[in-house]
């Protein structure tokens, strides 16, 4: 069965919608109408060119300087020859004492009218920002905002206007998250740095309508609203409140498409590093991962007392759990025996001829040239498997994972070739369940 | 000279887009009367900002972002229910066709007008515009005022949720998979 089959259906039924007739009476009387208007409009544009040649405007504008200038200049020069509190202007008319001049009477007639047609302004945002309450208010809202060029007024307004946003009712926002990021940016391209909160609360309505709604958004954007979010996160001890409300999500079909895959991902890996950055958590998972791939390098056996007790490990060929098999600590410990040489030695093996280096020699030729990027990460996308859903996060979600990479890849970004160490807490102590790393499982079934 | 360049060019505009004009607009409004005189109020914008008209964009893409922008500044101007208070709010649904306008379109096209009615605005402007009125995506952007890129993914979305709409509608199965 044709997949677009029902597409074009509906596109042709669409464009019937474009086949309604049109009274051709009506059509008439319209034309009519705009001929007498443009008849009009014409007969206005001649008057006004009129005049507005110079042989009219010219006397006109000089008589009214003669007017005007002698009068402000008589005002400002000589004294009130009134000491009351009331002053007679020279047509006769009486009018109140305006009291000392400040300098906001000093500024210019078009500089007042503007003031006050800004306080009018203000004034109608004032009314938009108290009454849009329905979502037939929002979209008439959104459209009177980018139409009338909102955009171009001051911060006072901009603020105005992001806090209505932040405001609307929950079921508005959800409905219409893209519009109101959207009408965010307009007023204020770089929002999502300036107004966290309004970021934050947004998120917060819907972790899920949120990502979603960054249609617009650059991949340099994204990766400023990242950050801005876990840092507001940080500040307002919200960092797990915000990976339990996005795990919530995880697994989400929708999730599919790739950009909001990557915005998810990025957002959840950077939640996680931030939830754990400085603390003694990231010390001691990074610290067992630095011991732990020297057992790789050197001692396989050696692994076993890192190994979780209850869960065993499981070596991984790619984050999906099907890809490996799973180890006891005691499997483990009982390959003292044997002797396996994992990817990593073999790495080493094609870069250097080792066998001639002493241990420390071997280690710290390992720690310069290959191990360079050492992070923990809570989540991240599935190296090589874009559009799987499975990842580590899903097969572990309560594991923490430290990802190396060889130095020389980093700059290929070629992801393949990093490697994983998964940790799980066993009260209060952080074990080895996992490691995902192309071909150690293969070393280990030769070599046994 | 000039004015009677601008009239002839107005006609002829008007000539060439008025019915294309007229019926994009309907679609936004629902009401022919209304239509007309949007019509109306698009070529007369359109006279004033013949002279100015650059070519920079089609005729046709010039007289849709005026049509556009028209039919917001009706509502608005004749709704400024949305912004005050709610005991102004009584006021009648925008997209209602007449019972022979209805009528006219057929019983599936009907719920289709329907389903479309039901849309956020801009979702049913950019259906009108690529689907409907089969414009392409540099020309949408043009007349909506945004990137491609926003055309293309608001369009996905807005054929999204109009499909979402005609299921709950029931036009799914009697109209589209039959």
């Amino acid at each position: 069965m044709n997949p677009f089959k029902a597409d074009l259906e509906l596109k042709k039924k669409l464009q019937q919608l474009n086949k309604v007739s049109r009274d051709t009476k009506a059509k008439q009387m319209t034309w009519s109408k705009i001929e007498r208007k443009t008849v009009r409009m014409n007969w206005w544009d001649k008057m006004r060119r009129r005049l507005l040649h110079p042989i009219v405007i010219g006397p006109a504008v000089a008589f009214l300087l003669l007017l005007i200038i002698p009068n402000s200049f008589f005002n400002e020069n000589s004294p009130s020859p009134h000491s009351s509190d009331q002053e007679i202007e020279s047509d006769g008319m009486v009018m109140m004492d305006q009291g000392p001049l400040t300098n906001d009477e000093d500024d210019s007639p078009v500089e007042s009218m503007k003031g006050s047609e800004e306080i009018d302004d203000k004034d109608y945002l004032d009314v938009l920002a108290y009454d849009v309450q329905t979502e037939s208010d929002f979209e008439n809202f959104y459209q009177f905002i980018q139409t009338e060029t909102v955009a171009d007024v001051g911060d006072e307004y901009k603020n105005t206007i992001l806090n209505l946003l932040e405001d609307l009712d929950q079921l508005i926002k959800l409905k219409y998250m893209e519009e109101i990021i959207d009408l965010a940016q307009y007023l204020d391209p770089a929002f999502y740095e300036n107004y966290p909160a309004l970021l934050y609360n947004l998120f917060e309505t819907d972790p899920m309508e949120f990502l979603n709604g960054l249609t617009e958004i650059d991949m340099g954007s994204e990766e400023v609203i990242v950050s801005s979010l876990t840092q507001y996160g940080k500040e307002k001890n919200k960092l797990s409140d915000m990976l339990s409300k996005i795990k919530h999500h995880i697994g989400d079909k929708s999730l599919l498409n790739n950009v909001e895959r990557r915005r998810w991902n990025d957002l959840v890996a950077a939640l996680g590093y931030e939830k754990y950055a400085g603390t003694d958590v990231e010390g001691e998972v990074l610290q067992k991962s630095e011991e732990v791939i020297s057992f790789l390098m050197d001692d396989f056996s050696g692994l076993a007392s890192f190994i979780h007790q209850e869960q065993g490990i499981q070596i991984l060929n790619n984050p999906d759990k099907k890809s490996g098999l799973l180890f006891s600590r005691a499997e483990i410990n009982s390959m003292e025996e044997v002797s396996i040489v994992s990817p990593l030695g073999k790495q080493l093996d094609m870069k250097k001829d080792e066998e001639n280096l002493t241990s420390n020699e071997l280690a710290d030729e390992t720690s310069q040239h290959l191990l360079d990027v050492v992070s923990l990460k809570y989540y991240q996308d599935i190296p090589n498997h874009p559009d799987e859903l499975s990842t580590i996060h899903q097969e572990y979600p309560a594991g923490l994972y430290a990802e190396f990479q060889p130095k020389d890849m980093q700059n290929d970004h070629n992801e393949g070739n990093a490697f994983q160490l998964i940790f799980e807490d066993q009260e209060g102590t952080w074990y080895l369940v996992g490691i995902i790393m192309e071909g150690l499982l293969d070393s280990i079934l030769e070599s046994s | 000279m000039g004015e009677e360049w601008g009239n002839v060019q107005l006609e002829d505009l008007y000539e060439q887009y008025s019915d294309a004009i007229f019926r994009f607009v309907l679609l936004h409004t629902g009401d022919s009367q209304h239509a007309e005189d949007i019509t109306q109020e698009v070529f007369i914008r359109a006279y004033k900002g013949l002279g100015q008209f650059e070519g920079r964009s089609s005729y046709k893409t010039w007289l849709y972002t005026i049509a556009r922008n028209t039919t917001h500044d009706f509502y608005r101007k004749k709704r400024p229910i949305a912004f005050l208070p709610s005991f102004f709010q009584n006021q009648p649904e925008v997209t209602e066709m007449t019972p022979s306008e209805i009528a006219e379109l057929g019983e599936g096209v009907a719920l289709l007008y329907e389903a479309l009615s039901k849309l956020k605005p801009h979702y049913r402007e950019i259906i009108v515009l690529r689907q409907i009125k089969e414009f392409s995506i540099k020309e949408t952007a043009e007349v909506l005022g945004c990137s491609e890129a926003k055309v293309k993914s608001t369009t996905h979305r807005a054929m999204a949720a109009l499909k979402k709409e005609l299921n709950v509608e029931g036009f799914q199965h009697e109209s589209v998979q039959s």
